[in-house]
C-alpha cells in the first residue's frame, strides 16, 4: 500500500488544479514521441508524424494528449487505490493496445519536463519528489496487469 | 544513439546559450536529483548537510556543470577527453553508472524550468543523447 503524507495530497491535488490539459497534455505527448521517437509505433493510425513539426500540429496528437492527462484525474481522486483504479486501464494497455510498459515511463518523465518548464521555480525540489512518486505509482499500476 | 552533426550544433550553440547560467543550475539539477532520488545521497554521506540550502551541494553542481560544459566544447572526442574523470567515478568513487541517467533527467528538468521557451523538444532530444553518450563515456573505464 502506498502512503500519502497530507502534504503530499496537498501538493498533487494543487498542481492537477492549476493545469491547463489542453496545453501540457499534448505538449508531453508530443515531447515524448520526438525525443524518443521508438514510441511513435503505437501511433501508426494518427496520420503525418514524419518530423517535430508534423507531430506538435497534428489534431490527433493533440485530442490524444489531453485525453491522456485526464486519465491521470483517476488516479488523483483515488491515491489511496491507484493500483485498482487502473487495473481496467493495465488490461487494455497490455492486450489490446500492446504497449511496452517501458514507455509509461518515458511519458511521465516528459510530463514532468513539460510541467517544470510551465511552473518554473514555483515547481519546487519537493513538489518535483512528490510528483514523480505519483508518476511512479502510477505507471506501477499500468503495468501491473501485464503478463 | 551516436551523435549526429546536426546533435553537436545544436548542444553547443544551446550550451551558448545558458552558460551564464550553468553553474546556478548546477546546483538546482544536484539539489533535486538529492531530493527526489534519496538514494544517491548514500554517494555523500561524507557531507554534513545535504538539504536545498546546502552550499558544499551547490557549489558541487557548478562543478559537474562545468565539467559537462568543458566535455561540450570537446564533443567530438568525449571517450578521450573524459579519460581521467572516467577513471575517477570508476576506481576512486565507484557511482553505479545507473545514477549518471538520474542526475540527466535533472539537469534536463532544469534546463526546461530555466529555459522554457528554448529547450524544444528538438533540442531536448539532443541534448538528451548528448547526456547518455557523456555518461557512455564516463562509464568507460568501469571495466
Amino acid at each position: 500500500m502506498v502512503e500519502w503524507t497530507e502534504q503530499e495530497r496537498n501538493i498533487i491535488t494543487s498542481i492537477f488544479s492549476n493545469l491547463d490539459y489542453d496545453d501540457v497534455g499534448p505538449k508531453a505527448l508530443c515531447r515524448c514521441l520526438i525525443v524518443y521517437p521508438w514510441t511513435q509505433r503505437y501511433f501508426a493510425s494518427f496520420g503525418n508524424l514524419y518530423n517535430a513539426d508534423a507531430i506538435k500540429t497534428n489534431p490527433n496528437i493533440q485530442t490524444h494528449g489531453t485525453r491522456v492527462l485526464h486519465g491521470l484525474d483517476r488516479a488523483v481522486k483515488n491515491m489511496d487505490n491507484i493500483k485498482g483504479t487502473y487495473a481496467e486501464l493495465s488490461v487494455l494497455h497490455s492486450e489490446k493496445l500492446h504497449v511496452d510498459p517501458d514507455n509509461f515511463k518515458l511519458l511521465a518523465d516528459c510530463l514532468t519536463i513539460v510541467i517544470a518548464a510551465k511552473m518554473g521555480s514555483g515547481f519546487t525540489p519537493e513538489m518535483q519528489a512528490t510528483f514523480q512518486k505519483f508518476l511512479a505509482v502510477v505507471v506501477s499500476a499500468l503495468g501491473r496487469q501485464y503478463h | 544513439m551516436s551523435l549526429s552533426g546536426k546533435d553537436k550544433t545544436v548542444v553547443k550553440a544551446f550550451w551558448d546559450k545558458v552558460s551564464p547560467k550553468t553553474a546556478e543550475m548546477g546546483g538546482e539539477a544536484l539539489v533535486r536529483m538529492l531530493t527526489a532520488y534519496p538514494q544517491t545521497k548514500t554517494y555523500f554521506s561524507h557531507w554534513s548537510d545535504l538539504g536545498p540550502d546546502s552550499a558544499q551541494v551547490k557549489k558541487h553542481g557548478a562543478t559537474i556543470m562545468g565539467a559537462i560544459g568543458d566535455a561540450v566544447s570537446k564533443i567530438d572526442d568525449l571517450t578521450g577527453s573524459l579519460s581521467k574523470l572516467s577513471e575517477l567515478h570508476a576506481f576512486k568513487l565507484r557511482v553505479d553508472p545507473a545514477n549518471f541517467r538520474i542526475l540527466a533527467h535533472n539537469i534536463i528538468l532544469v534546463l526546461a524550468m530555466y529555459f522554457p521557451n528554448d529547450f524544444t523538444p528538438e533540442v531536448h532530444v539532443s541534448v538528451d543523447k548528448f547526456l547518455q553518450n557523456l555518461a557512455l563515456a564516463l562509464s568507460e573505464r568501469y571495466r
